[in-house]
């Protein structure tokens, strides 16, 4: 294991960087007296991601439930960091941000697929119901003063239309921003769950 | 190779921050439809430009320019921060369903993510792309 020459956090071996501060990581100062190590055993990512895109997938997409993505996009952050999670269980030693980086873009290329197929049915059920309430729902726009462009497009997503171009949409946008969400939920988790993995050591000084 | 990284990285966010001011100025619907995936939008809990709410809300907004700002002032990574910025929202979250929901604390405790989640992000991607660099020496 290599310790951070800064500020001596304990780093998982193949870490480049200190988790904690920051700094370059680097071999021990006895590298020689070493013996030589057992290569790591591969990761498998495909897993752990599909885990995690099925839970921001499934829950980003249903009704109510999914409104909690308004929280920062909050389950797609937690699908990202159970991506992490769950590949922190295949090697507890701790895992590199690329690693956690990685996990996450695939759990929310997963959770893109999955929120799509799940999203078509729903947004039918979604539609009976909510076509019947088109005009309470402009009133309540109106209400509230919202107007312009973004009064269009909301109207157009309560309307319940289903279309080709809509699904398209909906799967390259899921797929872009949840992407890059899950993937800094993975990084963060990462850092957040590494320091726990080592049994918490010396506290860097705050550098920000 | 970790200078490109960081201007991309750099780009990429101030694209982002830019993004959601051209929004409402320049009255893009796709903007709003592509940042409505990731945040409510709702007009009373935005700030305003040229009469239109921007294409996030006040606490994402606060989030993305801390971010950019961090990237730009090259603040570095610390799990302390990290951890109490989070905790800190998490309290004002429930602090504002409880208590009192105020545009100032969704800011600022926005402001504290964004500055603190920054350097992991940029840490992170220069990783990757020492590793790749490595592999293709190898």
């Amino acid at each position: 294991m290599k310790q951070c020459k800064e500020c001596g956090a304990n780093l998982p071996d193949q870490a480049r960087f200190c988790l904690q501060c920051g700094t370059p990581a680097v071999d021990s100062e006895e590298p020689q007296q070493e013996k030589p190590k057992e290569p790591l055993p591969p990761l498998d990512f495909v897993q752990p991601a599909l885990a995690g895109g099925m839970f921001l997938g499934v829950l980003s997409t249903l009704p109510f439930i999914g409104a909690a993505n308004v929280c920062c996009c909050m389950w797609v952050l937690l699908g990202g960091g159970i991506g992490v999670i769950l590949l922190l269980k295949q090697r507890p030693s701790g895992i590199t941000y690329g690693d956690g980086a990685f996990v996450g873009v695939l759990c929310g290329l997963f959770g893109a697929v999955i929120g799509t197929i799940v999203h078509i049915p729903v947004q039918i059920i979604q539609a009976r119901v909510l076509t019947s309430q088109q005009q309470q729902i402009e009133q309540i726009f109106r209400q509230y003063g919202v107007e312009g462009p973004m009064k269009d497009w909301m109207l157009r997503i309560v309307s319940g239309e289903i279309s080709v171009g809509t699904v398209l949409f909906f799967f390259f946008a899921n797929l872009l921003m949840w992407s890059l969400f899950a993937m800094i939920g993975g990084i963060l988790t990462v850092a957040i769950m590494n320091k726990r993995a080592q049994g918490g050591q010396a506290r860097p000084p705050v550098q920000s | 190779m970790k200078n490109k990284t960081y201007v991309a990285l750099l780009a990429a966010s101030t694209l982002w921050c830019a993004a959601i001011i051209a929004a409402p100025m320049f009255h893009l619907p796709w903007v709003y439809a592509l940042f409505s995936r990731i945040c409510h939008q709702d007009p009373t809990r935005s700030w305003h430009v040229a009469g239109e709410p921007l294409a996030v809300c006040i606490r994402c907004t606060s989030i993305y320019f801390a971010f950019t700002a961090a990237l730009w002032l090259g603040l570095k990574s610390s799990v302390r921060w990290l951890r109490v910025s989070l905790a800190l929202m998490l309290c004002e979250f429930v602090f504002a369903r409880l208590v009192l929901d105020s545009a100032v604390l969704r800011s600022m405790s926005g402001v504290l993510v964004g500055l603190s989640a920054a350097p992991f992000i940029r840490q992170a991607l220069e990783e990757i792309v020492e590793i790749e660099e490595i592999r293709e020496a190898m």
